[in-house]
């Protein structure tokens, strides 16, 4: 179905528009409990808005890991595959890119870096290919293995920091390796941010994640999986395959944005450093429909947001865990697709809506 | 080695399944009701917070208990209004739940109590533990069934009591059978979401009360992020535990044990560092459920992919 311009698609506009919805709503929302708990209601916005307004280069910052942790999510998520363990590959690949650094420190500039993110890559990958595995050879629900391994990569990672590469002299007290050689550091842009260069693998990713979903073969198979793997099965598709390889893209994306925050921004691998963005990255993700293009888009609102989230911790003492909870309430009304029938039904919104055929129970059947 | 195998670890059994137990109870009826309910996580840490936060402002706990289950049932109500009425998948509404228990109690901590991080209340008088006479003094029985909290006792009675609903009321057939054939509920004049519903808002308070147990169970703190995938052993128990009351709290005992004896081996200091004792219940809980699902692929085919 074309618009009458012809350029873009109606269902991507409505997409758009319903997502966009969706956002205004969850904020109203959070707004509406700030004015609640006696807080300015307007601290989100203005904190946001600051954020892209005097401070963009953070906002980039955040968005750089945001969108990787998006793609990561898409990758699996488009087979129909559910990677919750994108904190623990993040993990397992921020601490080997930084092992790396530690300890083949006199690898000249360039090379560092490939030799880093390829170990961060391959770290990544490995520790989600353990969760396919169980999968496709024992049924192991992968909803559930890759969240518990989730707690055994940041146990791991304390231990790496705590006993075999702990820091020493200023680092010794703060859980933490030394800093890595400045050859392997990422060059930063728009100083005096943390922003760097990151953010261009993050839109070059983004478009090879297109091509590999939109144009190859593999692609196609990702998405009639997800529809129907049976049915996939049967048009002669190798199933587990193609499980394993949706994880092993998605594990190796989740180790890619572990190496870029060593790389590009703490120059150490800190202990339990940043809980929660591989969760950020599937809400990216989820925003942007599991699109990797949409992903550019909607990775630079919540960087955005995010970066406005300490923003307004400053200017208005909102404590920022309130951008979690934006976050949180706009995953719900996503899953709940609220505004859904308001928003398509946009000519006739007045009619009374019907009632959405009641179909089967989902996932518990399904499994 | 003798610290190691102590009667002091089946207590600790004891205290550690309480809260999973509790948590595998009401998800168990979720899962026979055919709702994938990973929000336990979510509802435990809802249930942790309310608790600490009531006791605090009420000074008594019982009443922080209280709070925790209504908590509970609260964040399970949104959950079950999301999955069952708005059609949400179930995967993506307990992602959000569990983001929002997160975000949210971290948000109260600051809002409500004024601190960030962790959060102590003083003069609070603990929950007594109760000494069975005859059984103390047996070996082994002893420290497995006496001196435990109301709550330890409470997770026993809610296996039992699990076991009996699901078994043996027609509310517990009406749950099978939803799991089971959802049309023939239909058929017979029962709306299969309303059941659903029911089973969703009681897996909250039970969330609720193992909340409870780990917040003010024996020490009151409450921490940020404080469930540490209780929730995620939880479900892992109930999927090892083939959805069976009793089976289900068998694992759950089983991955207390793990989690006592990590713990013990820590306070034995036999050499090996506590971050790697710490993975000891996770990737045991990940082999047990990668049996259970290898067995049950061997009995039943392949049930999926």
């Amino acid at each position: 179905m074309r618009s009458p311009l012809a350029l873009v698609d109606v269902s991507v506009l409505q997409t758009l528009a319903r997502q966009i919805v969706l956002i205004v709503m969850a904020l109203v929302l959070a707004s509406i409990v700030l004015y609640l708990m006696n807080y300015d209601p307007f601290a989100i916005l203005k904190g946001t808005y600051r954020s892209i307004i005097t401070d963009f280069g953070d906002t980039i910052r955040w968005a750089t890991p945001l969108i990787l942790a998006g793609l990561a999510a898409a990758a699996a998520f488009r087979a129909g595959v559910w990677n919750l363990g994108i904190d623990g590959q993040l993990y397992f690949g921020a601490a080997t890119a930084a092992i790396v650094g530690l300890v083949a420190s006199d690898l000249p500039f360039p090379l560092s870096i490939v030799a880093a993110m390829l170990a961060g890559i391959v770290a990544g990958a490995i520790w989600a290919l353990l969760a396919a595995l169980l999968r496709v050879l024992w049924g192991a629900n992968e909803v559930v293995t890759t969240l518990l391994l989730n707690f055994v990569a940041f146990e791991v990672t304390d231990y790496l920091v705590l006993e075999p590469f702990k820091g020493t002299g200023l680092m010794a007290g703060t859980m933490s390796t030394n800093r890595i050689p400045d050859s392997f550091w990422l060059e930063r842009i728009l100083h005096p941010s943390q922003a760097n260069i990151g953010i261009f693998l993050a839109f070059a990713l983004a478009l090879v994640l297109a091509f590999v979903l939109f144009r190859t073969t593999t692609g196609y198979e990702f998405k009639l999986i997800r529809q129907n793997w049976r049915f996939a099965r049967h048009g002669g598709v190798d199933v587990k395959q193609v499980v394993v390889i949706s994880m092993l893209i998605s594990g190796a994306v989740a180790g890619l944005v572990g190496v870029v925050e060593i790389l590009g921004v703490h120059h150490r691998f800190p202990a339990r450093f940043s809980l929660g963005l591989g969760f950020d990255g599937i809400v990216v993700s989820l925003l942007a429909k599991n699109h990797p293009i949409g992903i550019i888009a909607s990775g630079f609102f919540f960087g955005a947001l995010r970066n406005g989230a300490m923003n307004m911790e400053r200017l208005t003492d909102v404590p920022r865990s309130m951008v979690e909870v934006v976050q949180a309430i706009f995953v719900l009304l996503v899953s709940a697709q609220f505004a859904m029938g308001y928003v398509s039904n946009l000519r006739n919104w007045r009619w009374r809506r019907e009632r959405r055929p009641r179909r089967a129970h989902s996932r518990g059947e399904l499994r | 080695m003798n610290s190691i195998v102590d009667p002091d670890v089946l207590a600790a059994m004891m205290r550690i399944s309480t809260p999973i137990v509790l948590a595998a109870m009401g998800g168990l009826l979720c899962m026979r009701a055919a709702v994938f309910n990973i929000a336990l996580e979510g509802f435990m840490l809802v249930g942790a917070f309310s608790a600490i936060y009531v006791a605090h402002l009420t000074s008594s706990v019982p009443i922080g208990i209280i709070g925790a289950m209504a908590a509970g049932m609260a964040m399970s109500a949104i959950f079950g209004m999301v999955v069952l009425r708005f059609r949400a998948d179930v995967i993506i509404a307990s992602i959000a739940i569990n983001l929002l228990a997160l975000g949210g109690t971290a948000f109260l901590l600051r809002t409500l109590l004024g601190s960030s991080g962790v959060f102590r209340p003083t003069g609070l008088e603990p929950l007594p533990s109760f000494t069975i006479p005859l059984i103390d003094d047996i070996s082994v029985l002893g420290p497995l069934l006496s001196g435990h909290t109301p709550l330890v006792y409470g997770s026993l009675i809610v296996v039992a009591l699990t076991y009996f609903v699901l078994f043996h009321t027609s509310f517990g057939l009406a749950v099978r059978s939803v799991g089971e054939a959802p049309n023939a509920v239909r058929t017979a004049g029962l709306d299969p979401d309303r059941i659903r519903m029911a089973a969703v808002i009681w897996s909250g308070a039970l969330c609720g009360l193992a909340g409870a147990h780990l917040s003010t169970g024996y020490v009151f703190e409450f921490s940020e992020n404080m469930v540490q995938g209780r929730g995620y052993t939880a479900f892992t128990a109930i999927v090892f535990g083939l959805e069976h009351p009793i089976w289900t709290f068998l694992a759950c005992l089983l991955f207390a044990l793990a989690e006592a004896f990590g713990i013990r081996m820590q306070l034995a200091d036999i050499g090996v560092p506590p971050s790697i004792l710490n993975t000891f219940p996770y990737i045991f809980a990940i082999v047990v459920l990668t049996l259970g699902s290898a067995l049950r692929q061997r009995r039943l085919g392949p049930q999926a992919i």
